[in-house]
């Protein structure tokens, strides 16, 4: 049978044996590709469901790609989801996920691949070098120590890839009669390898320790560079010169046309200031002003508006959004023009890139650091000891000694490398948790920058799940009406006519149904709400996370691009489940694909269960419960669509406000409810699983006493 | 005498010019998608110009009022945060207010180093 | 650079320059426009072909591109049904380290005037196609396989490909033979990667760049709202 779309077939690494075998994906086809793939193979190849930490020999970390990669699917071609148990969460490191952009996941599809299963450990470090199917596992002495960019490079002249971009065809073939040789020639392409490397902060086995391919692609979240680390595995190179094949090319080119034409402001007369997702000019999503106007925008395979950038200037390439936000605050303590600020900003990004850094874990870390040092508890012979230049925090060379102590367990990062909340309540400021010093929400990780007390889906899909779910579905309202409000410029869309363009596309649980979008303090803790986060939950992990639809484009419910201000996704003519049935040919509706959603959502639930899970830890952390969004503070207001008392619809500001712990728990109750779950242990039931096809996993949690009761 | 420049002797403009001490520290944010509401603090007038440079990917958060008392009491420039209280209620948006409060910051601290300059 | 036969005469620049240039010699004897009258290659004494000119091209501008390949994705799609960058007729060559302008190179069929994998092909699958404005196409059902033609193209990356599963050489035809496009393709009609180019950065001409030059198909398609997105036109 032929599967359009994959390549076929799984690579399941055996590092302690440094040896590899094949699985075939055909099995795995209902799971769709990335997460749900993944998840579908963690269940099968991790003999311990129970680790928390994903340093654990026991745990299996996968790189899965969709039958989208490699194909001009706009803006679903080129990202890759990474799996596992995870590493510096608080209490528990869940199982989870990650995902980063670049080329890496077309070249392992062109490689004739759909995922890499990396199970064990190897006695020293090792690299794996795939070229089509040929797979190498080597030695990786000589790499290791080396940072993610230096590995590439290192790995890039091994293997005699050409340099630079004036580059001849390079041959795969060992030798000229292989190329001669139907059946042994291995092709030829002009493209790099693809790399995905740790560098120290991953061989340190650090919590921050992150994934880096290229210059600027990095997972973060979760600390699968450690995991890495902890396998000694320190880098996957993959060449290939293959093919996706395509159940219908005409359907995909004629519906990439369409997003092109419909849905995407014109190139050359543009709307600068449209409202959507996809349909936006590209434009790189640095934090700094740009250093120069000597660069493009850049963006990962088959994207439709690049979100990334290069420079003429020597530094900075790929580094965007949160690489170009961490260290921002502290260099405008020393910066003294705009193009010095722009400089050590972006040499700073730079910095935490190559260490193979996860900058994210700053988002608030940062402030908290500061913070510290500055009320004398933190610094040379201080309470938390620390021989770090604080004096010269904001400079190109605290940033450096700062990264490179945390990387490498040096002074507060000896501490810090297990996790941040773990470092503070080792360091006795458990009490930051509470007063908001240190604003890490959930499961020990920075809060997102969309406060969980005003909006309330990107909370509580985070508290619910496993992470901070960076999944701006929603949140693009959030940011087109409060600048649109902070401009005083008339709303594109009215609040009646956002939510219920939004809401007919809410298939298929809310569909037709806004109220699922207000977050009014009336409707905070709701059966509407709850509905909204069941269905965002389904929609990510199949659409977003499975079929990879990237979560800066994707989903586009509004769209003013077009005459009736619908956007692209769920439509008939490009929305995600036309891609997907074009290129698969498995002709789905955009409901099956929220149904698969909710399988692979179930199937993590169950992984989470037995690694511990209980309702009773599913709580945000307490500054969330004890002290208000304070209003004006970080802005001077967060508007989001409400219904009045009358039941009309407005713009309203979301501050002031905290979360009440009862309420949220009867939330919980509501949700778990909605999903099927135990309402007492959130634990999947039986009849959930069985309705699921996920016998095996009831029986697993039977197993293990931790399966839930039906409760009526 | 503009706004930006009224009021300023060189003990103000000394002031202008300083860092204030962290726990005088002004908290500012900024709006920056997708990162989103971006904390940070201040400790200058100059960091603050730099703060709010208008920038087309992002607009900076502050509270106009507490600015215009952090200004007063803890950099010790009164007159600075008269004119900030003034171009503030005088502008047609919050974006507008911003932009208004960025130019009288970015004419004061030069004036203020001019003044310092002069002064030997 | 690719190892090229050393008899090759023809007129790009890759080559030194000959004391009097071939189109000289050839426009003074009239022989191109016979070419292009007859819609046919003349061959000359030598057994060198005159062949009519292509009547579109394909220019780019490296600076604009932004590496993500779709037009690579599109190409091999709609020629071969499959998503393939090594069945690619158009190639984007990119280094993450290194710094624009030099990160990117487009690398287009330039649908040479005095074609070099024309000229050595020893079938004639590889010639300027009369019903489809000269634009020089290889014939699958006629090419051997014999790969000369990638040899003789003179450019870096060389512009034909090898198919390693039909075994035999393919190239830019400017979308002659695309099965799986809607629309009709070809010079004056629709050329896949041009149209799912999100930036606009290759564009179809009709005017012939100059063949003296390396970089005469490196254009500026940079404009006004480039400009406005805070990116050099220059």
């Amino acid at each position: 049978m032929t599967l359009y779309g994959y390549a076929g077939k799984i690579l399941r690494l055996d590092l302690t044996n440094r040896r590899f075998s094949e699985v075939a994906t055909e099995k795995y086809q209902a799971w769709g590709g990335g997460h749900g793939l993944g998840a579908a193979l963690f269940w099968d190849f991790c003999k311990d469901k129970t680790i928390t930490d994903g340093r654990h020999p026991a745990n299996v970390c996968i790189l899965a790609t969709s039958p989208l990669n490699g194909t001009p699917v706009p803006s679903g071609g080129g990202r890759c989801e990474v799996l596992g148990v995870g590493v510096g969460m608080y209490p528990v490191s869940w199982f989870t996920r990650s995902g980063f952009g670049g080329r890496f996941s077309t070249m392992l599809k062109h490689a004739g691949w759909d995922a890499i299963v990396i199970e064990g450990k190897a006695s020293s470090p090792v690299w794996v070098d795939i070229r089509n199917d040929k797979v190498e596992i080597r030695d990786a002495a000589a790499l290791w120590g080396k940072d993610t960019w230096e590995t590439q490079h290192a790995i890039r002249e091994f293997m005699g890839a050409p340099g630079g971009v004036d580059n001849a065809w390079w041959d795969l073939n060992p030798t000229a009669a292989d190329a001669l040789d139907p059946a042994r020639d291995m092709g030829r392409t002009t493209q790099k390898p693809a790399v995905l490397t740790i560098g120290p902060a991953g061989e340190n086995q650090t919590a921050a320790g992150c994934l880096l391919h290229d210059a600027g692609n990095g997972a973060g979240q979760g600390g699968f560079g450690a995991v890495w680390g902890s396998k000694n595995l320190k880098a996957i190179s993959v060449v290939g010169t293959g093919e996706v094949r395509v159940a219908d090319p005409k359907a995909l080119l004629r519906a990439r046309h369409v997003t092109q034409q419909k849905y995407v402001t014109s190139i050359t007369q543009p709307d600068f200031a449209s409202w959507s997702k996809i349909g936006n000019v590209p434009r790189p999503l640095f934090m700094n002003p740009p250093p120069t106007t000597e660069r493009r925008p850049q963006a990962c395979q088959g994207c439709i508006s690049g979100c990334r950038a290069r420079f003429a200037v020597g530094y900075g390439n790929e580094s965007t959004c949160q690489e170009t936000n961490w260290y921002l605050p502290a260099v405008r303590r020393v910066a003294k023009s705009m193009e010095e600020l722009a400089e050590i900003n972006l040499r700073a990004a730079d910095v935490i890139q190559r260490y193979g850094h996860n900058s994210f874990l700053f988002q608030t870390g940062l402030h908290w650091l500061e913070y510290l040092y500055e009320e004398g508890i933190l610094g040379p012979g201080k309470a938390i000891p620390s021989n770090l230049p604080w004096e010269t925090y904001g400079t190109l060379e605290f940033a450096e000694k700062l990264i490179h102590a945390l990387s490498h367990r040096e002074d507060i990062g000896a501490d810090l490398a297990d996790g941040w909340v773990q470092a503070a309540y080792k360091w006795g400021r458990g009490d930051d948790l509470r007063t908001g010093h240190l604003q890490n929400s959930y499961w020990g990780m920075p809060e997102h920058g969309y406060d969980p007390r005003a909006e309330l889906e990107w909370g509580y899909g985070s508290i619910l799940g496993d992470r901070d779910i960076n999944e701006h579905c929603f949140n693009i309202i959030f940011t087109n009406v409060t600048a649109a409000f902070a401009f005083a410029k008339p709303m594109r869309l009215e609040a009646r006519e956002l939510v219920e363009i939004i809401s007919e596309k809410l298939i298929p649980y809310a569909t037709n149904r806004p109220e699922v979008l207000d977050f009014a303090d009336a409707n905070m803790y709701s059966e509407d709400v709850a509905r909204l986060v069941l269905w965002h939950r389904h929609y990510t992990r199949f659409y977003k996370q499975s079929a990879l639809f990237c979560d800066l484009r994707w989903p586009d419910f509004y769209n003013t691009n077009t005459p009736d201000n619908r956007g692209a996704t769920a439509s008939d003519d490009a929305g995600e489940h036309i891609f997907w049935n074009a290129v698969t040919g498995e002709g789905i509706s955009f409901a099956e694909g929220i149904e698969r959603g909710r399988r692979i959502w179930n199937l993590d639930n169950a992984i989470w269960t037995l690694q511990g899970r209980h309702r009773d830890m599913v709580h945000f952390a307490p500054y969330v419960y004890e002290t208000r969004f304070e209003k004006g503070e970080l802005f001077p207001f967060y508007m989001w669509p409400c219904r009045d008392e009358q039941g009309e619809w407005h713009y309203k500001d979301l501050m002031g406000r905290k979360l009440d712990k009862d309420k949220f728990d009867e939330f919980k109750t509501i949700f778990y409810r909605m999903e099927g779950w135990d309402v007492a242990t959130g634990w999947p039931t039986r009849k959930l699983l069985a309705s699921l096809d996920l016998d095996e996993v009831a029986d697993a949690l039977e197993a293990a006493g931790r399966l839930g009761v039906e409760r009526s | 005498m503009s706004v930006a420049t009224g009021s300023m002797d060189t003990e103000t403009a000394r002031r202008i010019l300083t860092q204030v001490p962290y726990s005088s520290r002004f908290t500012v944010g900024a709006l920056v998608p997708p990162v989103g509401l971006r904390q940070s603090n201040v400790r200058s007038l100059g960091e603050l110009e730099l703060v709010l440079r208008p920038e087309p990917a992002s607009l900076a958060g502050l509270n106009v009022d507490r600015l215009a008392a952090w200004i007063e009491t803890e950099v010790g420039d009164p007159a600075g945060a008269a004119a900030v209280r003034e171009v503030a209620r005088a502008a047609s948006s919050y974006a507008a207010a911003c932009e208004a409060i960025h130019r009288l910051i970015r004419e004061r601290v030069a004036s203020a180093r001019l003044l310092i300059e002069s002064a030997g | 650079m690719e190892q090229r036969d050393s008899g090759c005469r023809s007129a790009c620049p890759s080559c030194e320059p000959t004391t009097v240039s071939r189109r000289d010699l050839l426009g003074g004897l009239g022989v191109l426009s016979m070419a292009a009258a007859f819609g046919a290659p003349v061959l000359l004494a030598d057994d060198r072909l005159v062949i009519p000119n292509s009547e579109g091209f394909l220019v780019v501008d490296r600076k604009k591109c932004q590496g993500c390949g779709t037009c690579m994705m599109a190409c091999s799609l709609a020629h071969a049904g499959v998503a393939s960058y090594s069945l690619s007729r158009i190639q984007v060559v990119q280094d993450s380290f290194a710094d624009w302008p030099d990160d990117v190179l487009l690398a287009t069929c330039r649908q040479c005037q005095d074609a070099p994998c024309v000229q050595v092909c020893p079938t004639g699958a590889n010639r300027p196609d009369a019903r489809n404005g000269f634009v020089r196409r290889v014939d699958p059902d006629v090419c051997i396989g014999c790969k000369l033609c990638i040899q003789a193209c003179p450019f870096t990356p060389v512009r034909l490909q090898w198919d390693r599963d039909h075994r035999k050489s393919q190239k830019c035809d400017l979308c002659v033979d695309t099965p799986y496009l809607d629309e009709k393709g070809g010079p004056g009609h629709v050329q896949a990667c041009v149209r799912a180019c999100p930036v606009g950065a290759i564009a179809f001409t009709r005017n012939m760049p100059d063949q003296t030059r390396a970089d005469s198909y490196d254009v500026n398609l940079r404009g006004a709202v480039w400009k406005q997105l805070g990116m050099t036109t220059d």
